[in-house]
């Protein structure tokens, strides 16, 4: 079955992980997304890995599936001419480019539009297209640093100064891919193309709902519920759930103390939520001895919500992450066999899928100016030994 | 002008974050959402507020704005009917109830896809429908647990059992709507609606690419931010060209470095990053984090300053792009939302109004789409239909 995107063309000048997060988002529901990179490839495709890697990192291989790779070197004239006859023959153009390079390209929503008035014209940077931060450069973490984000993980932690854990650049590409899918069901309507900006500082700030609850309100959001036990740590619900009789009695067993069914401060419900707080010490400290799988099977069927805490490499061999087949393997030509994330929105009638490895650099580049704009081998030939594609 | 979801209808049925997160989006984008609650309604309303508090806390407000609130009993044979009635005049259900609850009330997507072929049939829930896990309750914190999340950031802060932020809730949110404009999309060329389902667990790891990085490669991403004169900088070193790390070693003050032959080209400074590092860091300590920015911003090197939310509320950028507005709700008085931040040119995505109060627009919604009397509206309330 086709995907939902099934024949919608996107234009993808991104580069690093905000914009492809998009593009990725938009080639999981079945989008043919042309890659364009400039000559030796978006440096994305080797950061965070050692000086001399030979290989995509694994950031850039998870992104970038489905996508086909042209090079094209937008400092030259015949290659801006390449990527102007693209964008006539695509639905979608997508960039986030720091502020004025689409300018100096002449490919900015204002000459572009013209060429194709079905275009829909995605942008996004770290501060937006306005405002006097605008034309500062970001990536995850300064946007996790400038959006709060990570003042307020070292709230939580206690310890600034490390490394927190955020979604600078993802946030700002699903909110961009929501963008783009909205605007494509307009277009059905409407028929015409429109421009969508999404700055990653607001992306974020719209994801920190916990973080707005705490700030306007003063009240705090779940409180301190990890525990450690024999194997790690079990993260406790905020609050002892309310439970039958039966239920009681089951937890009582489980925690050793059958003694406590006959103590009249746990005797009813009322009682036991009177007392919840001594009711929730004695759960806490009796699981100490157990390991997480025990406490969580013990506990999930009373009604509790906690779960354990799992690192990513149990989390891959997890039971229900196998039987659910979250995780696909796929064989890149240089990185070998990979693990990758599956697309995680499953429809029923038009799949989501991964169908290609990301690509290398420029390896579509022959197929898509033949099949999309006619080149002859010889024109492609030319515009290589010109430097205008690679 | 309207938003490009205009004359879209979501029947939500949603409630706590995960859901509502995701029906806030659409009618951000100008569809029609119309929250139906039964009782005291979504018990997220009163959700991390103090137990003496009249009124809905601001996560609620913060992620129902816009929608229309109606109420309406699911376990009344009644309340079926009228449900069954208002899916064949919408375009969207969506629902994050535990596993199996729709079909205990009859209203599974086998059956409304019966009611409306047209209808898309959208779902999220802790571990997805399927799976050993799939009956397992889940919300945000049990999700960060069992995803990995909780993990990665204890490594990252170096102690274990702390409180995570994280985004448990949202990332299944936002992929669902994802899905839904994409099913609203394909509808327009098939004609046929269809059902989705996003699992929370799965949803999560899809946001967590730095963690499968470090778990895949063995290589940590980027460094925590340096401290500085007054407060945290976010800054880690790029590959520079050599042009511009001969401007960045002055800009440091330490013009000497560029002929130093540990440095001497892209490749040398890759192998001694870490020396370079504690270079960049002394420099970092003794400047303040406007000068930093203004300095590194010159370089066109993206960095910058750690801010508290105190900061971020007075910041002028955030202010010129009015990224927050003001809105009047009845009890809360007003609050500040942030405005919907996927800025279209044409179809413009806003907020019209605060969330709703339980059943808030009853008599609108019955009366406009099943042409119900007000007397008619009364007498079903009486009947606990409504």
């Amino acid at each position: 079955m086709a995907g939902a995107l099934d024949g919608i063309r996107v234009i993808d000048f991104t580069h690093a992980l905000n914009g492809p997060f998009c593009t990725m988002l938009l080639g999981h529901l079945g989008a043919e997304v042309i890659k364009v990179e400039p000559p030796g490839g978006d440096a994305f495709r080797r950061s965070w890995m050692p000086p001399e890697a030979q290989v995509d990192g694994y950031e850039f291989l998870m992104v970038n599936p489905n996508k086909k790779s042209i090079v094209i070197n937008l400092r030259t004239q015949q290659g801006v001419e390449l990527a102007r006859r693209l964008i006539m023959i695509s639905d979608v153009l997508v960039e986030n480019y720091f502020p004025g390079t689409m300018e100096r390209f002449g490919l900015d929503y204002e000459s572009v539009k013209s060429l194709n008035p079905r275009l829909i014209y995605a942008s996004s940077r770290g501060y937006g297209d306005s405002g006097p931060y605008s034309r500062y450069g970001s990536n995850a973490a300064v946007n996790n640093a400038i959006s709060g984000w990570t003042h307020k993980a070292w709230e939580y932690s206690g310890r600034p100064g490390t490394k927190a854990l955020g979604v600078g650049d993802e946030v700002g590409g699903v909110s961009l891919a929501v963008g783009i899918l909205a605007a494509l069901y307009a277009r059905e309507r409407a028929g015409e193309a429109q421009k969508i900006e999404v700055s990653m500082q607001e992306a974020l700030l719209g994801f920190m709902t916990s973080t707005w609850h705490e700030h306007f309100t003063g009240n705090q959001v779940s409180g301190k519920g990890i525990v450690e036990v024999a194997d790690g740590h079990f993260n406790f619900p905020s609050r002892i759930p309310e439970m039958s009789d039966e239920n009681w009695r089951r937890l009582a067993v489980f925690i050793g103390r059958e003694d406590l069914t006959q103590d009249p401060r746990f005797a009813t419900s009322e009682a036991r939520n009177k007392n919840r707080a001594e009711l929730e010490r004695l759960v806490r400290a009796s699981v100490r001895g157990k390991t997480r799988r025990e406490v969580w099977e013990g506990l999930r069927d009373l009604g509790y919500w906690g779960a354990p805490v799992l690192s990513v490499s149990e989390v891959l061999s997890d039971e229900h992450i196998k039987a659910r087949e979250a995780f696909l393997q796929v064989e890149h030509p240089v990185a070998g066999g990979i693990t990758l994330v599956a697309p995680w929105i499953r429809m029923s009638k038009t799949p989501t899928s991964i169908r290609q490895v990301s690509p290398l650099v420029g390896q579509h580049t022959d197929e898509v100016l033949k099949d999309l704009l006619g080149l002859t081998p010889e024109e492609i030939d030319q515009l290589r030994a010109q430097g205008a594609v690679q | 002008m309207p938003g490009p979801l205009r004359g879209v209808r979501i029947l939500d049925l949603t409630h706590v974050l995960n859901g509502p997160f995701c029906t806030m989006l659409l009618a951000h984008m100008g569809a029609e959402v119309l929250k139906i609650e039964y009782g005291s309604g979504d018990r997220y309303r009163h959700s991390w507020m103090p137990p003496d508090a009249n009124r809905d806390g601001y996560e609620f407000l913060m992620v129902n704005s816009n929608k229309k609130g109606i109420t309406l009993n699911l376990k009344h044979e009644k309340g079926t009917e009228i449900f069954c009635e208002l899916v064949k005049k919408s375009d969207v259900v969506v629902e994050n109830f535990s596993l199996g609850v729709m079909e205990r009330l009859g209203l599974g997507y086998e059956t409304l896809r019966e009611v409306n072929p047209r209808i898309i049939y959208a779902t999220s829930k802790g571990y997805g429908e399927s799976g050993p896990y799939a009956p397992v309750r889940a919300n945000a914190s049990t999700i960060m647990a069992t995803s990995g999340w909780q993990n990665a950031a204890q490594e990252l802060a170096h102690k274990p059992g702390i409180r995570a932020l994280g985004i448990g809730d949202e990332a299944a949110g936002v992929s669902l709507a994802l899905g839904i404009c994409a099913a609203l999309y394909a509808r327009e060329r098939t004609g046929r609606g269809q059902k989705l389902e996003v699992a929370m667990q799965e949803a999560l790891m899809g946001f967590m690419v730095s963690s499968f990085h470090t778990y895949f490669e063995n290589r940590p991403v980027a460094q925590p931010p340096k401290q500085c004169a007054d407060g945290y900088y976010a800054f880690h070193l790029p590959d520079l060209p050599d042009e511009l790390w001969r401007r960045f070693a002055t800009a440091m003050g330490r013009a000497e470095l560029a002929e130093d032959p540990r440095y001497a080209g892209a490749k040398a400074r890759r192998q001694n990053y870490h020396e370079l590092e504690e270079l960049v860091s002394e420099w970092v300590r003794g400047k303040t984090r406007r000068e930093l920015w203004e300095a590194l911003s010159a370089l066109g090197l993206p960095s910058g300053p750690v801010l508290s939310l105190g900061e971020l509320m007075k910041d002028p950028h955030l202010e010129e792009r009015k990224a927050f507005v003001e809105i009047e709700h009845s009890q809360a008085g007003t609050i500040k939302v942030l405005a919907p931040w996927a800025r279209f040119s044409d179809t413009p995505s806003a907020i019209t109004r605060a969330a709703p109060l339980v059943g808030q627009d009853n008599v609108e919604v019955y009366g406009e789409l099943l042409g119900l009397s007000a007397e008619e509206v009364r007498r079903l309330a009486q009947e606990g239909v409504i």
